[in-house]
């Protein structure tokens, strides 16, 4: 059969070789650099996570999303507040975070996946705001905005390890897991169906897609996933507040190594995860540490991203990138990545 | 057998009724045709069997099974198929992928779908093709693309918005014989025309509507005849 | 509970609901008129709030003083942010989350602007009658409240004779309607939108002096009144100016009442399942595009 469409050949042109080889290499620089400069890289693949997951939705079911930090908060509290009082192991906790996130985001999709313009993005930014404040407010449970310091032990079977090793490959794992469900969900029968609705959705109709279907499905394993984020995020850091993760900064950032990186593609959120760890790192160093420097470049980098290139907001990077990334990303047809 | 069966459709907007207790039928496996002056409804009429506008009265009858109010794509499950007047393809993906959409919506394994698609192309002539651009296509292409990609779906009934507006005269002749080509198959077609001499030239029987109401339904030629049909269009002078 | 606080807190309500409804106007406007989401709204609300401190703590000025200063120069920082940002926004045709994101963007850089220049300490501005109040009965009434409220219905009234007595406003509405027909009357729809925007952003100035009578200043003030507009928007129907004031108000008892009942954080939780509610049910908002 000759090359003809792009999903059967990105599933036979795995770069198996020049992938495998990368995962080797991420695979071995804990033992190659010290743990401060291995603290970025976590940091990177946190990121990378919580992007890809961010992607889904907002990438390939074209709805974009600026606050997903609220099921990042129901999955870091959930496991965090049945491990305090129950003694209940973060591994099953995380779980049941990542089922309670279903529902939250069931919650603002179904009303506005069906009505087009900004309703979604609104609906996502109250949300947020909505379970910060009621995390704060339930501050018999949570303790508010003071926060929950879980306590470290190092355990394993508690979802936590005793160093940094041990976090860099659970967050090395998660990352590329997440990457891996994003490409399957690209190069699939529903990435086809993402792409004709965000393309033309009444034209997709017309064919037999169910738009609200696919972008519900899209939002309800984006929540998923980034609840179970929180959950390994919290007993990484040992400590969790309302401000913290629950906040509209970690959305935004979120949303914008999303848009930098490149929406809708596979490995877009790594790179995006990537220059944003880098530049807050660049940031912080030339600001000086300065409250709110850091943030205003932020700002200004976001209205010049959509100034720049808005339809569906293809990010900036996305043509380096692409040639950067090219046997990672698989053979380029004439497809091109909306 | 009735493939169609339109009972007592009834559509307003607002103060303007657009459809006034409208009954029809379509046969299996004929062409029929809907013509009619400006603003006489066909359009509405077009997109409430096509599942985007709600009707107020009445009811729609596919193969016997009630399909009112159902959505586009649950139509398309069905075998209800539209194409739109004003080409839709999706610009930014290969002809070639634009019938995947179409095709996966029926066949879930890709490979197969795949299959069906690069047939569907050689169908329509438009095989050589299949690895543009859609955005690079000609009018024309892109009408045969929107037509193929309604025939990945594998329709029983197609609905053609129009199919022919805006060709020159050769490319409708190429256009018509597409679609006695895709009738041949097997598939009903229901298409709704202004382009007068390529509507009744292909149509098995015409149907005329007129502010909102069925005033003729016939052969083509007892349609040119009829004066109800005549005065609509023209005018009441030109009756005999 | 009795009678009477719940008369006290639908009263309050309704007085801090003037308030509302103003910033609501003032983002209404142009979400109507040229759908641009402002999401930066609360932010403009926010900086005004912060030379009508600065005037009051320098020159004793009272914040009504302030109002006819802080609304044309925002007036003209609209402008100019029209120029800056809007325009380019509609050449390259942005979709209306873009452009949501494009005023999150600004939105983020405003408020983290006001953090790095005036630091994040809650600024606190006394008026001269900020403590007192009057009483009819067992109901007491505020004075910031009160005036705040009087400002509200009189801007309000000025904008809506605006849009109705003047050419301009009749211009104005005429573009929200049918931009072509506009276009074909001679009216140039960018100067509209241009003038739109600014009247926006300057009713947002508008409301701060007001606002800072009995709010505490600080950077990230402007977040949930940005979020609150919105949901009063979408509830009184985009482009509706009586909407926006009414959803205010309504928005404004809402919380009050529900602050009293139970608690305020709840409160927003029941403006967010409004919010869903409307959503769910009327999308178009009760008083659709352009009811006077």
């Amino acid at each position: 059969m000759e090359r003809h469409i792009e999903t059967l050949e990105a599933i036979r042109k795995i770069p198996k070789l020049k992938l495998g080889i990368f995962i080797l290499l991420l695979i071995s620089l804990p033992f190659l650099f010290p743990l401060s400069f291995i603290h970025y890289i976590i940091l990177i693949f946190f990121f990378t996570a919580l992007t890809a997951a961010w992607n889904m939705i907002s990438g390939f079911g074209g709805q974009l999303s600026l606050g997903h930090s609220a099921f990042f908060a129901v999955g870091a509290y959930t496991s965090t507040l049945l491990y305090i009082y129950f003694g209940l192991s973060p591994w099953i906790g995380m779980v049941i975070g990542a089922f309670l996130a279903l529902p939250t985001a069931f919650l603002i999709g179904y009303p506005t996946f069906r009505l087009r313009g900004a309703y979604f993005v609104l609906a996502t930014l109250a949300l947020a705001e909505v379970i910060r404040r009621l995390l704060v407010y339930f501050r018999g449970l949570t303790k508010g905005s003071v926060g929950i310091t879980l306590p470290f032990t190092g355990d394993p079977r508690l979802l936590q390890f005793p160093s940094e090793k041990g976090y860099y490959y659970l967050f090395l794992f998660l990352a590329l897991l997440v990457i891996f469900v994003g490409w399957k969900l690209r190069y699939s029968r529903m990435g086809y169906f993402f792409l004709a609705i965000r393309e033309e959705q009444d034209a997709a109709e017309a064919l037999g897609v169910n738009p609200k279907r696919y972008k519900m499905i899209a939002l309800l394993i984006s929540a998923f996933i980034t609840a179970i984020t929180g959950s390994i995020y919290a007993q990484w850091a040992c400590y969790i507040d309302p401000d913290a993760v629950c906040s509209i900064e970690l959305s935004v950032q979120i949303a914008l190594a999303g848009i930098v990186g490149g929406m809708g593609t596979v490995w877009g959120p790594f790179a995006g995860a990537t220059i944003l760890v880098l530049s807050q790192g660049v940031g912080l160093t030339l600001t000086g540490g300065v409250v709110g420097g850091v943030y205003m470049l932020y700002g200004v980098l976001l209205i010049i991203a959509i100034l720049i290139r808005p339809q569906g907001v293809i990010g900036l990077f996305e043509e380096a990138y692409k040639i950067l990334t090219k046997p990672l990303s698989g053979k380029l047809t004439t497809h091109v990545d909306p | 057998m009735l493939i169609l069966e339109v009972q007592g459709v009834t559509k307003r907007f607002g103060g303007l009724t657009a459809l006034r207790d409208l009954n029809f039928s379509i046969n299996k496996g004929e062409i029929l045709g809907l013509i009619g002056p400006n603003g006489a409804g066909k359009t509405t009429l077009f997109n409430v069997i096509a599942g985007v506008f709600p009707l107020d009265y009445g009811n729609i009858r596919f193969n016997g099974e009630e399909i009112t109010g159902l959505k586009p794509f649950d139509l398309c499950s069905r075998g209800v198929v539209r194409t739109f007047q004003i080409v839709k393809p999706f610009l930014n993906i290969t002809v070639l992928d634009n019938l995947m959409v179409g095709a996966l919506s029926k066949e879930k394994d890709l490979r197969i779908a795949l299959k069906e698609s690069l047939k569907i192309l050689e169908f329509v002539g438009l095989a050589p093709k299949k690895n543009l651009l859609a955005a690079s296509l000609t009018l024309e292409d892109l009408k045969r693309l929107e037509m193929a990609r309604a025939l990945a779906t594998k329709p029983r009934l197609l609905l053609l918005d129009e199919v022919v507006a805006g060709l020159n005269p050769k490319e409708t002749e190429e256009t018509l014989a597409l679609v006695r080509k895709v009738h041949d198959e097997g598939v009903t077609i229901f298409i709704v025309e202004h382009v007068m001499k390529a509507v009744m030239s292909i149509s098995d029987r015409i149907m005329v509507l007129h502010h909102g109401e069925k005033i003729a339904e016939g052969t083509p030629s007892e349609i040119a005849q009829n004066p109800h049909v005549i005065e609509a269009y023209l005018g009441e002078r030109y009756t005999f | 509970m009795e009678i009477h606080q719940i008369i006290q807190a639908v009263v309050n309500g309704l007085l801090l609901g003037g308030i509302y409804g103003l910033i609501a106007i003032g983002l209404t406007l142009p979400f109507g008129v040229m759908d641009i989401p402002n999401f930066a709204h609360g932010e403009f609300v926010m900086l005004a709030m912060y030379p009508t401190f600065f005037l009051w703590a320098a020159f004793g000025f009272d914040p009504i003083l302030s109002v006819p200063i802080v609304i044309p120069m925002f007036f003209l920082i609209g402008v100019g942010l029209y120029y800056l940002i809007l325009r380019r926004l509609f050449i390259v045709n942005a979709s209306t989350p873009a452009r949501l994101l494009a005023l999150a963007g600004l939105s983020i850089f405003l408020f983290n602007f006001a953090m790095f220049k005036w630091g994040t300490t809650h600024h606190i501005l006394k008026a001269s009658y900020g403590m007192s109040a009057i009483s009819i009965g067992p109901i007491i009434i505020r004075v910031p409240l009160l005036i705040s409220f009087i400002g509200s219905v009189v801007l309000t009234s000025l904008v809506m004779l605006f849009l109705n007595m003047t050419f301009m406003g009749k211009a104005l509405l005429a573009t929200a309607q049918d931009r072509d027909a506009a276009i074909l009357m001679g009216i140039n729809p960018w100067r509209m939108y241009m003038i739109c925007f600014g009247l926006g952003v300057g009713l947002a100035a508008g409301a701060a002096p007001f606002l800072s009578t009995f709010q505490v200043i600080f950077p990230t003030v402007g977040m949930s009144l940005t979020l609150i507009a919105f949901v009063i928007v979408i509830m009184g129907g985009l482009g509706s100016v009586t909407g926006a004031y009414l959803g205010g108000l309504v928005i404004g008892m809402v919380e009050s009442v529900i602050s009293l009942l139970l608690t305020p954080e709840l409160a927003w939780v029941s403006i967010f399942i409004i919010f869903v509610l409307i959503l769910l049910y009327k999308p178009k908002g009760f008083l659709g595009k352009w009811v006077k």
